[in-house]
């Protein structure tokens, strides 16, 4: 199996050793393509293809990103004790502490303001757990990164003046971290593609003034159904009242589709060098010292986890938005320690 | 007897102007034992304004304003006065917070460049103060630009704001009431007299 899968990279031209900038012409002209393909498709039918991608595709680049990031945890900590453990704990209260807040803030139980205030904390320990974890890592390179404190401070200032301008910002920016690995990704295994994917960031920039341009004075979107509301609110049509409802859920459902294309397909393909589900190149699945019938057993969890998605956005797609979106935090934070690992 | 006439006449002639000047004060101040009103038990804020096309004085108020004041009359303010308190206590506590990180971001970032200039290149470092610089500069510009007008006169609804003959018997006329939306506080326009 494992022969197939580096068949597979072979022919596309992703195997270690392949000749230099070999690929990097068509995989730009596919990326741009898409890019082009959805923003049209988009455009057009922004709630219907909101709907499509979280229903086909947010339960399986979950599982992908866990598979990515347990291919990338060590077995032993080591000196990157302190960094992992700040991590992991990190995701973990950040999350409980996310759903307790939205959970609550769908009840009685919290006013107008509490919620704000809530916000405002939440945002700042977000952003405090990420430049402590920068330091943590600096530390561990005897690298000098205290920089990161006087910026963390600063953005968590502007976080209390505007709370939710920093939640709308990372419904928007966290899309683009998918692009970032990617970026990690060719930098440690085809760095002659670079300079290709770069032009593809910048293509993908003038798709998104392009639409804009074309959607600046669309007409709002009809929110008058439950799932039409739920996804212009996420987009931010409560808060940019002066935007046009369609421009937005259109920006947001193009930059999720290129997130979940980046961890579906082209993350895989450059940065895992063998088939997802084949646990011999994860660490902690080692026979000798890991633990390689949990790690088979944690994945197939999570491939039922994904069924079970699916099952309840059919169900009722709404009720089960909301919840995904609310436990799907852990992801977005999760990327942040892998990703300063990466840097 | 000179003397005694001259004190009944200065006497009679205070008693004859303390009429008027008694007629003249001020009213009594509010009794602090006496009930106010409901409306009362909540501030709100309120801006007086000028439109210089207008013909007419017009007093703003926002519809939810409008309704719980409704509902006031039924009883039901105690609430309402609850969370007009909060909304002030909460502008307040970001403010607060938002200086306390700024403050921290400073000292971090001092600390940072005073240990760290040794390692840094001059270009470096002439660049981070360049940065630092305009960072401040635009940060200042925005902030003085958003300063609101003078305290002293303009950010409290008292007699300053009013010219000195009108201080002591304050101004009268008609107003148009208005039930506006939200998104405005209570507002007094007054048309522009040139």
């Amino acid at each position: 199996m494992a022969s197939n899968a580096q068949a597979l990279n072979r022919s596309l031209g992703l195997a270690r050793g392949a000749p230099s900038r070999t690929g990097a012409l068509p995989f730009a002209a596919v990326f741009i393509a898409f890019c082009i393909l959805a923003s049209s498709l988009v455009a057009r039918l922004p709630i219907q293809l909101s709907v499509a991608t979280v229903f086909l595709f947010a339960g399986p680049h979950n599982w992908m990103e866990f598979r990515f990031f347990l291919g990338r945890m060590p077995l032993h900590w080591g000196r990157a004790r302190t960094f992992y453990s700040t991590a992991l704990g990190g995701v973990v209260l950040l999350t409980v502490a996310y759903a307790g807040l939205y959970l609550a803030g769908g009840s009685w139980y919290l006013s107008q303001t509490t919620w704000t205030v809530s916000t405002a904390i939440w945002n700042s320990a977000i952003i405090l757990w990420i430049a402590g974890l920068v330091y943590i890592r600096g530390r561990e390179r005897r690298r000098d990164r205290s920089f990161v404190f006087p910026i963390a401070f600063a953005l968590s200032a502007a976080v209390w003046l505007a709370p939710f301008w920093f939640s709308l910002g990372l419904v928007y920016l966290h899309p683009l971290i998918a692009l970032w690995f990617l970026d990690r990704e060719l930098k440690r295994r085809r760095p002659e593609w670079r300079t290709a994917y770069h032009g593809c960031l910048g293509a993908l920039a003038a798709i998104l003034v392009l639409m804009w341009v074309r959607l600046a004075s669309a007409q709002n979107l009809d929110d008058g159904g439950d799932v039409s509301w739920r996804i212009t609110q996420h987009a931010g049509a409560g808060f940019l009242t002066g935007v046009s409802s369609h421009l937005l859920v259109s920006t947001h459902v193009l930059l999720e589709t290129v997130h979940y294309g980046a961890w579906l397909v082209l993350i895989p393909l450059i940065g895992l060098n063998s088939w997802p589900w084949k646990t011999d190149r994860i660490p902690l699945a080692s026979p000798r010292a890991g633990w390689p019938r949990l790690t088979g057993a944690v994945l197939i969890a999570g491939g039922i986890v994904v069924l079970f998605l699916w099952g309840s956005f059919y169900v009722s797609y709404a009720t089960t938005r909301d919840i995904y979106f609310t436990f799907a935090i852990a992801h977005v934070l999760a990327e942040a320690p892998f990703l300063i690992r990466l840097l | 007897m000179k003397n005694w006439i001259s004190r009944i006449a200065m006497v009679a002639f205070l008693l004859a102007s303390a009429a008027p000047a008694f007629g003249d004060l001020l009213p009594d101040p509010p009794n602090r034992n006496r009930t106010e009103p409901k409306a009362s038990a909540a501030k709100v804020p309120m801006v007086i304004t000028r439109e210089y096309k207008g013909s007419g004085a017009t007093l703003e108020i926002p519809r939810s304003l409008w309704q719980r004041l409704q509902a006031e009359g039924a009883g039901d303010n105690q609430q309402y006065g609850a969370d007009a308190g909060r909304g002030l206590t909460l502008s307040g506590a970001q403010t607060v917070v938002a200086g306390l990180f700024l403050s921290l971001a400073l000292v971090f970032g001092g600390v940072w460049f005073v240990r760290s200039r040794k390692r840094l290149d001059p270009l470096a470092r002439t660049a981070f103060l360049i940065g630092a610089v305009a960072l401040f500069a635009v940060a200042g510009g925005i902030v003085y630009g958003n300063a609101g007008p003078p305290p002293a006169v303009t950010r409290s609804l008292t007699t300053s704001i009013l010219v000195p003959e009108a201080r002591n018997w304050g101004a009268q006329g008609q107003v148009t009431l208005m039930v506006v939306d939200d998104d405005h506080p209570i507002t007094l326009t007054l048309p522009d007299k040139k």
